[in-house]
């Protein structure tokens, strides 16, 4: 079985959602300095809360894991990252409802999404 | 103001500092952006926003829903917007009834967060000026407590004023009683009896002074304030 159908749909998504990803390059089409900062604090909190993920899993925390998954979903969909929205979405639901499922499979699946979108992320 | 921007300003509350620069750059409004409420609700007098976003998961702090209540008795007429990641029917409406004006979804889209946040603003402008509301032949005078109509006027507690405003102001329409309580008390808890006992303290006013206006309920749904214009021999 290869990762996608192990993983489910989410694993399919594009990385960065060219159009979302538009909408917030418009915004900073007068100003480049908004556009840099932006990616910073991006570039700064993903792996904060992929760390807070980790860590969670590995205490078996879905509270803390819930709620991990749902700020780095807000984070990711705030440039259209969109992969990485979605995992964390299935991830952030799956926590919630108690339904134990393969979570750390998906860590690696998100740092390399994350790792994809950085480098598409040029002011 | 005290030290703080004297320009328009918006607070944005929400632990994910990208929303502070997203909901700038969106409203063309300079925001000031707060990551824990705490800071918001200990420094509420050195503030006078155009507009309030407040994420209602804030992350390791308490629930954004539960400083709406004080964020709306603090800044009467203020647009309070929670932005949340989740818009299920129940978290929308419970932001609603504490107070909070409209909601704007996450991932952010721009324009929906400027034409929401604008027109909200503009509201808020309508309902600033009517501090005074008219309903039918009274007139409800929030900033001096009084309610005048055709037989005199007469002076009513904070609450029976809060509690007249709030139904006035929907022009008659029915306005919940969870709603009415929420917009009446903020976070005190209270029973169906105490909201019943000012229902009934407002009814016994507004029959001192019009003939015409009145409170109705509406049973399992709440309560709607009319006007049922009759003849003075009619009334008496």
């Amino acid at each position: 079985m290869g990762a996608a159908e192990k993983l489910g749909p989410e694993y399919n998504e594009v990385d960065l959602n060219q159009q979302k990803f538009a909408t917030v390059k418009a915004l900073g089409a007068d100003d480049p300095d908004f556009l840099v900062e932006l990616y910073d604090i991006f570039k700064q909190r993903v792996p904060e809360l992929l760390d807070k993920m980790e860590s969670s899993m590995n205490q078996g925390d879905d509270s803390q894991l819930e709620k991990a998954a749902h700020a780095l979903k807000g984070t990711s969909g705030n440039i259209g990252a969109e992969k990485m929205m979605k995992i964390c979405e299935f991830i952030e639901c799956s926590a919630r409802n108690e339904k134990r499922s393969n979570f750390q499979e998906y860590l690696p699946v998100l740092k390399e999404s994350f790792q994809k979108v950085c480098s598409l992320l040029q002011p | 103001m005290k030290g703080h921007p004297e320009d328009t300003y918006t607070i944005t509350l929400d632990d994910d500092s990208m929303v502070h620069q997203i909901i700038e750059k969106a409203t063309k409004i300079k925001t000031v952006g707060m990551v824990d409420p705490k800071e918001l609700i200990d420094n509420l007098d050195s503030y006078n926003p155009v507009g309030i976003f407040v994420d209602i998961n804030l992350g390791s702090h308490d629930n954004g829903l539960e400083i709406i209540p004080t964020l709306r008795s603090h800044w009467p007429f203020c647009p309070i917007l929670v932005v949340t990641g989740t818009p299920t029917e129940q978290t929308i409406s419970r932001a609603l009834n504490s107070g909070a004006d409209d909601f704007v979804r996450k991932p952010l889209i721009p324009d929906e967060v400027n034409a929401r946040l604008k027109l909200r603003m503009a509201d808020a402008a309508q309902k600033a000026a009517k501090e005074v509301v008219e309903f039918g032949d009274i007139v409800i005078d929030s900033a001096h407590r009084t309610v005048d109509g055709p037989y005199g006027k007469r002076f009513a507690s904070p609450i029976e004023i809060n509690l007249l405003a709030t139904l006035a102001n929907t022009e008659g329409a029915i306005v919940e009683k969870d709603a009415l309580k929420m917009r009446c008390w903020g976070q005190i808890k209270v029973t169906d009896n105490a909201l019943h006992r000012k229902l009934h303290a407002v009814r016994q006013l507004l029959k001192d002074i019009s003939p015409n206006v009145a409170i109705e309920t509406k049973y399992g749904v709440g309560f709607a304030l009319k006007y049922t214009e009759q003849t003075l021999e009619a009334a008496s």
